[in-house]
């Protein structure tokens, strides 16, 4: 029986040494591939690209509306110097 | 006069044990638990409902013949029941944060300790008089400690049948008790300035990578580890049905519908093992106080190595989310996030500590592939 227990016990160590260390190959392994892969596909996706497709039309948008008002105050103050200089 | 007689020995008054008493009592205390506490109703319903109908006297539910029995017959025996909870849970679960963050898996790797740790422990408590667990026991008893449903009562049907039952009740019983049995270990191995810690936000994960990930998960599964393919092949088809967009209804069906079928019944044939002969022995007190020792064990590493990890990267990462390394998703990662903002009102872990959450999922099931793999029953 004691003789039976220390075997079970060295058993039981080994199993805790070779699972953690397996336990950490298996997903260091996984840690470099998902680098690996986020390098591959990760850069070209359509994460990115969806925060710039709403993102042109906005910009122009403000842009546009930016240009209105620049116009509308040039066109004011073209209007004004013409009628102080009348 | 004999009619009486006959119909008297009939009735379950004449007809029980104290033992069988016990036991359903104990299926009344679960279905407390499950209604007025709210203990993981979905497991601890079923379960407590199972075990009263088992202890039932002459209606032999759980005997060759019975519907428990059966229930167990083709689902546990089988192993199929977990594995389709698994698929359900890869359809239920996101791997965006630990794609954005992989070094999470080492949190989810270090909190495995507690499994093989409470491995040692199981063949310890051999020294005492009327505990007999031979490695195959002690394997399955220690994977209360990856703190993952499913994949205890998998490795329990593989490995220990007879301590299917307590297996079971001890898992889902501590993964209710996460809020309780965690904090106090979190804070015991942290101070307060690195719970204060505020993390990077991640960066946005693209569908390729969400869609990629669970094939390569796959394939290094059947190269390195094929014990674990039941599981994690199980888990990364619901988890692709869940990603690759095209196939919305069976991953709806995979998240709803079927798990909460196989929810009933896993829940029921767990409960038709809460017999009377099988549940009150000593081996059940040591395997409730075993699990509760793997728990706290997997959580102290996984946070020690998330202070390591702190230390390492200058600082950048708040050791509490070590802590979520044990699977038991989301409540872990609930966990996580509670302390944290107990420390810094206005640092929000969550996602941070869904990454380690998720890989600890994983984490327990290599585990178990690799328990499988070399403890032959």
């Amino acid at each position: 029986m004691e003789n039976n227990l220390s075997s079970l016990l060295i058993e039981a160590a080994n199993l805790l040494l070779v699972g953690m260390v397996v336990v950490f190959m298996f997903l260091g392994i996984l840690i470099f591939l998902i680098k690996l892969m986020s390098k591959l596909v990760g850069s070209d996706a359509p994460a990115p690209a969806s925060v710039n497709i709403p993102n042109r039309p906005t910009s122009r948008k403000s842009n546009s509306t930016q240009d209105k008002k620049v116009v509308a105050a040039i066109s004011a103050a073209v209007h004004q110097y013409r009628q102080d200089n009348k | 006069m004999d009619g009486i007689t006959t119909l008297w020995a009939a009735t379950g008054i004449a007809n029980f044990h104290w033992q069988q008493l016990i036991m359903i009592s104990v299926g009344f205390l679960l279905l407390y638990l499950a209604i007025s506490k709210k203990f993981e109703p979905l497991l601890l319903l079923p379960i407590g409902f199972g075990a009263v109908l088992t202890n039932i006297p002459i209606a032999g539910l759980s005997d060759p013949g019975g519907v428990l029995y059966y229930v167990y017959k083709i689902g546990i025996d089988t192993g199929v029941f977990p594995l389709l909870i698994f698929m359900g849970v890869g359809a239920m679960t996101d791997f965006g944060a630990l794609i954005a963050n992989p070094k999470m898996l080492l949190l989810g790797a270090a909190a495995q300790a507690g499994i093989f740790a409470t491995l040692f422990g199981a063949i310890l408590l051999n020294l005492i008089p009327g505990f007999d667990f031979t490695l195959a026991d002690a394997s399955a008893i220690a994977i209360i400690g990856g703190a993952d449903g499913p994949t205890a009562i998998f490795l329990a049907s593989r490995l220990a049948p007879d301590l299917l039952g307590a297996i079971a009740v001890a898992a889902y019983s501590y993964m209710a008790l996460v809020p309780i049995i965690q904090p106090p270990i979190m804070k015991a191995l942290t101070n307060e300035k690195e719970r204060k810690i505020v993390m990077e936000q991640l960066r946005p994960v693209s569908q390729k990578e969400k869609i990629v990930f669970p094939l390569m998960v796959l394939t290094i599964t059947l190269l390195l580890l094929p014990e674990a393919t039941p599981l994690v092949g199980m888990f990364c088809l619901g988890n692709l049905m869940r990603e690759c967009g095209v196939v919305d209804r069976l991953s709806k069906t995979a998240q709803n519908e079927l798990i909460n079928i196989v929810t009933i019944f896993l829940g029921l044939a767990v409960g038709s093992k809460l017999s009377a002969e099988a549940f009150l022995t000593v081996e059940t007190l040591g395997i409730l106080a075993l699990g509760a020792v793997a728990f706290s064990i997997g959580t102290a590493s996984g946070v020690m190595m998330a202070k390591l990890m702190s230390k390492l990267s200058g600082g950048k990462i708040n050791p509490l989310i070590g802590a979520a390394g044990v699977s038991a998703v989301p409540m872990a990662a609930r966990v996580v996030n509670k302390v944290g903002l107990d420390s810094n009102p206005h640092n929000f872990l969550l996602m941070h500590a869904m990454g380690p959450n998720v890989a600890g999922v994983l984490g327990s099931a290599v585990a178990a592939g690799i328990l499988l793999a070399l403890v032959a029953p």
